[in-house]
């Protein structure tokens, strides 16, 4: 039963009624510490005296049910995360997006995102070269197998590696980045303040995230692969560990490549720095100022809101690029 | 013409016309009424109950708040960012609760607002936050060729108009007591220069209505006299005005000549016609 203290009467969140013995939220009257959990199904039939069997069966079926609406809930918002990266791609096609502020914005996230991140992933590629190629090099040629290097390369580097390293910097890099000032924007009310002035938050603020996200999720993956290959190759003729020359490593890695492993390596890039983008805007502008906001039944609010939104970006961004890699890979190649 | 009906305090929900049948209403609220929690997540820290009344062009609505500082959703819900659990809120002859969120945005633009916080971006200055959304809607939705034709030529024209806006904003900063448009960033200004800068905000650009939600708070009796000037001049323009303060020496003063007095008492609007004149 929901009991509104004030509802129409006065200030909430002054008062709370207690209600045969559960406390209930003033504003919505929800139980608060009553949510379902894979053991409640149990719990009514354990209360009822029910058999064993019975007790077994409502416990496998609450389990399952918990289950379920977990999976449920992640493909919701799978399907939130794809249409928020349609839409984006679909308003960046109207003119009407790009008015000089969008624009400057969009120019803002660029920088932020592409070019200041490619320092990072440049050193991180170098590193990936030294240890991956320099190794790939220095095994094959005492197995004399040199003839592998392109296609080992290819496989590891170009298909795999720099898609997923990629993403995952764009991850702990961008992601964070974006959630924590969007977040820190919404809590500042911000965002209600551009809403309120009729400037559309998404195309203001989600767009040139997504956009720019969706560009340096590419162009860093080429980058990666570049600097890996080359920083690897010049260790390898600086230890004297590669024996081919450099025409004849360009050729071994170049010829190696499929139209397919171009197209792999720009889905799986683009898609995963696209919900990387989406899933950290979503999450930074849930959170809620401390003041107005309802996080204090959805854990939204304040700097405790906006760490949890952090958290949630990661691990639902890491799971969307998990499940975005796997269905490529398996559909390009399998 | 009918006569204005001089009503003693009314109820909610009585419905309030200021000016008999003269012209389309800018805002037109019909038996709205608005929650404290909204479908979004979103909270007010109380609710409104069904009120009904409408605001035509020139027309000053002053409304006292009963609690300082508790955040009503009156004033977004008037701008059509707070659904109302029951009713309807018309502006310009749209209603919210139908318009696109394009349309939404762009009717939006045409009303000026202060906002309980005044919520400036922090990686802007002052004068570029006065100054964003006029830029962001002087730029209309034109067609793809216009657009074009804008991109090859307009940047000139375009200079020209942001350039006058400056300017605009210039003459309001002087108006409302700041020595210019204020340059540094936000986090920077006095509360006073920041509430003034508000103002300077809200009365930019071409506004069909004006929402002032506690525009004097902080700032003592400086702002009070230039607001009362600004929107007086406002309303000769044909410009509607909501005007929502906690203080009765602004509710009270003669000088503001409303045609609506409203006072919230719990989460009742109680609305009383006033004779301007």
């Amino acid at each position: 039963m929901a009991v509104g203290v004030f509802r129409h009467g006065g200030p909430i969140g002054y008062a709370a009624a207690v209600n045969a013995g559960t406390i209930q939220s003033a504003t919505g009257g929800r139980a608060i510490g009553t949510a379902p959990g894979p053991g409640a199904g149990a719990d009514a039939a354990s209360e009822q005296g029910a058999s064993p069997i019975a007790r077994l069966l409502a416990a496998v079926r609450a389990t399952l049910a918990w289950i379920g609406a977990g999976t449920l809930e992640e493909l919701r918002y799978l399907c939130l995360v794809a249409a928020t990266v349609a839409v984006c791609w679909g308003r960046a096609l109207l003119p009407s997006t790009w008015r000089p502020i969008s624009m400057r914005a969009t120019s803002v996230q660029f920088l932020s995102i592409g070019v200041e991140g490619s320092r990072f992933i440049a050193i991180v590629a170098l590193v990936t070269g030294l240890a991956v190629v320099l190794q790939t090099q220095l095994w094959l040629t005492r197995l004399g197998q040199t003839g592998l290097l392109g296609p080992i390369l290819v496989l590891v580097v170009v298909r795999e590696l720099a898609p997923i390293v990629t993403a995952f910097i764009l991850v702990g890099r961008s992601g964070a980045a974006i959630v924590t000032d969007l977040g820190t924007r919404a809590q500042r009310g911000e965002v209600h303040a551009l809403d309120a002035q009729g400037i559309d938050p998404f195309v203001y603020y989600v767009v040139p995230r997504v956009l720019a996200m969706t560009v340096a999720g590419f162009v860093l993956s080429v980058l990666f692969i570049f600097v890996t290959i080359v920083s690897g190759y010049l260790a390898g003729r600086f230890l004297d560990v590669a024996r081919l020359d450099v025409l004849s490593f360009i050729d071994s890695v170049a010829g190696q490549l499929q139209p397919s492993d171009a197209l792999n390596l720009l889905v799986k890039s683009v898609l995963t720095a696209a919900a990387t983008g989406a899933i950290a805007c979503a999450e930074g502008l849930s959170v809620r100022p401390e003041s107005r906001g309802a996080g204090r039944e959805n854990d939204s609010t304040g700097s405790g809101g906006l760490s949890r939104a952090v958290q949630r970006c990661y691990s639902r961004s890491i799971i969307t690029l998990c499940v975005v890699i796997g269905v490529t890979s398996i559909a390009t190649y399998v | 013409m009918t006569p204005p009906r001089i009503q003693p305090e009314t109820p909610n929900g009585a419905g309030l016309s200021s000016q008999g049948d003269r012209a389309p209403p800018v805002l037109g609220v019909d038996g709205a009424g608005w929650a404290a929690r909204r479908d979004d997540g979103e909270r007010y820290d109380a609710s409104v109950a069904p009120v009904s009344f409408e605001l035509f062009p020139g027309d000053l609505l002053v409304v006292r708040l009963e609690w300082p500082n508790l955040h009503l959703p009156l004033a977004d819900g008037l701008c059509g960012l707070c659904p109302p659990t029951r009713g309807r809120v018309r502006y310009m002859g749209h209603d919210w609760a139908s318009a696109s969120p394009r349309s939404a945005s762009r009717l939006r633009g045409s009303i000026g607002r202060m906002l309980h916080a005044a919520g400036w971006m922090d990686d802007q200055s002052l004068a570029e936050n006065i100054t964003l959304a006029r830029q962001y809607h002087a730029e209309a939705d034109a067609p793809l060729g216009a657009w074009l034709r804008s991109l090859l030529t307009g940047r000139v024209g375009r200079r020209a108009a942001e350039a006058a806006l400056w300017a605009q904003a210039e003459g309001l900063s002087r108006v409302f007591g700041l020595p210019g448009l204020p340059l540094m960033d936000p986090g920077a200004a006095l509360d006073v220069d920041d509430r003034r800068s508000a103002c300077v905000r809200a009365f930019l650009g071409a506004t069909r209505l004006l929402v002032l939600e506690r525009p004097t708070r902080g700032t003592g009796v400086s702002v009070f006299a230039s607001l009362v000037n600004a929107v007086t001049s406002a309303r000769e323009r044909g410009v509607a005005v909501v005007w929502l303060t906690e203080e009765l020496r602004e509710f009270s003063d003669p000088g503001l000549r409303p045609t609506l007095r409203g006072r919230m008492s719990g989460s009742q609007l109680l609305l009383k016609q006033e004779d301007p004149a």
